[in-house]
């Protein structure tokens, strides 16, 4: 099973390699919903069209696909290879934990819970519970 | 015209929530009642419905911050400064439902205008600047998807929350229609 700290290299490394199938193999499903629209935003300004499929994706496994595949390769296009250091990880409770890194020396954190199928990020897991 | 009949719309549509919300607190309250619980006692949020306050309180800053430096960018668009205002009230209110629900938020740093270390409100935030540069029409269509989208976040986050949640959320929807009307104006004032 893959540590969280093991899956913000692999995040961030799928990502901007636009493999949205190993993003979404990080994260919980709303998240990953949550990725596609964050990271869709700038296509969505740009492209009327593909506005429409992201509004839909949640229904309609077509209009997934076809977000998945424009976006994957913006994402791919943007050259982006940043250098992520993990500085902390702090567990919250048994089964959340935060972890702090820098992104190009920006301060950044990942939400991460325990799931049925292991750590995943789930950006809604950011309370405090202990 | 199309737009002002999707904000009617959508203001019909909170009406409406509002009234399932009310016979949801009701049927709560009574069901409550019938186990010999204190009627006026706080009710409880789940542990979904307090991620979700967290992360609406979170998502709130996006657009002050945003507002903040387009206003900064386009300084004879007042839109841009008065709904920043609004934003922070916003913020506020998010903010105090934290408190009363017991929602822990010290490790959120509201000062830092821009930042954000949560990754894809980052990626939200440096997509609005990016398109809020190219032009003041450019950056007042920022400004009218952002109401969009906390419209429909805030709908989202209302279903199944108690009254006085839902409450807040409705208020924070309202001045949000608001600002997607002035948005709309600002905007046709620009074409």
């Amino acid at each position: 099973m893959l540590q969280p700290q093991d899956i913000i290299g692999t995040y961030y490394d799928a990502l901007y390699r636009g493999d949205l199938n190993a993003v979404k193999a990080c994260m919980t499903e709303v998240s990953y919903f949550m990725t596609l629209e964050s990271f869709g935003l700038r296509l969505s300004f740009r492209d009327d069209a593909f506005k429409s499929l992201l509004h839909k994706v949640q229904e309609d496994d077509a209009a997934l696909k076809e977000v998945e595949a424009l976006l994957s390769e913006d994402l791919l296009s943007r050259e982006y290879t940043p250098k992520i250091e993990i500085q902390n990880i702090e567990e919250n409770g048994d089964k959340r934990l935060t972890i702090y890194y820098t992104e190009n020396e920006k301060p950044k954190r990942l939400y991460f819970s325990k799931e049925d199928n292991g750590w995943k990020i789930n950006y809604y897991a950011g309370r405090k519970v202990a | 015209m199309n737009k002002n009949k999707n904000v009617k719309n959508r203001r019909n549509f909170l009406s409406k929530m509002l009234v399932v919300g009310a016979s949801g607190a009701t049927l709560l309250s009574t069901s409550a009642y019938a186990r010999g619980k204190k009627r006026n006692a706080t009710p409880q949020l789940t542990e979904e419905q307090k991620d979700t306050l967290f992360y609406i309180y979170q998502e709130e800053k996006l657009a002050r911050d945003t507002y903040i430096k387009l206003g900064e960018v386009y300084t004879n668009e007042n839109t841009f400064a008065s709904i920043q205002i609004s934003e922070q009230r916003h913020i506020d209110s998010a903010r105090e439902l934290c408190t009363k629900y017991g929602v822990d938020i010290s490790h959120v740093n509201e000062d830092s205008v821009g930042e954000f270390e949560l990754p894809i409100l980052q990626e939200h935030y440096d997509t609005f600047m990016i398109e809020g540069d190219h032009s003041l029409l450019d950056a007042l269509k920022v400004g009218e998807h952002i109401e969009v989208m906390d419209i429909d976040d805030l709908e989202t986050a209302a279903v199944g929350m108690p009254s006085d949640v839902a409450n807040v959320f409705n208020q924070l929807k309202e001045g949000s229609l608001n600002h997607l009307e002035a948005f709309e104006a600002a905007i046709a004032r620009a074409q």
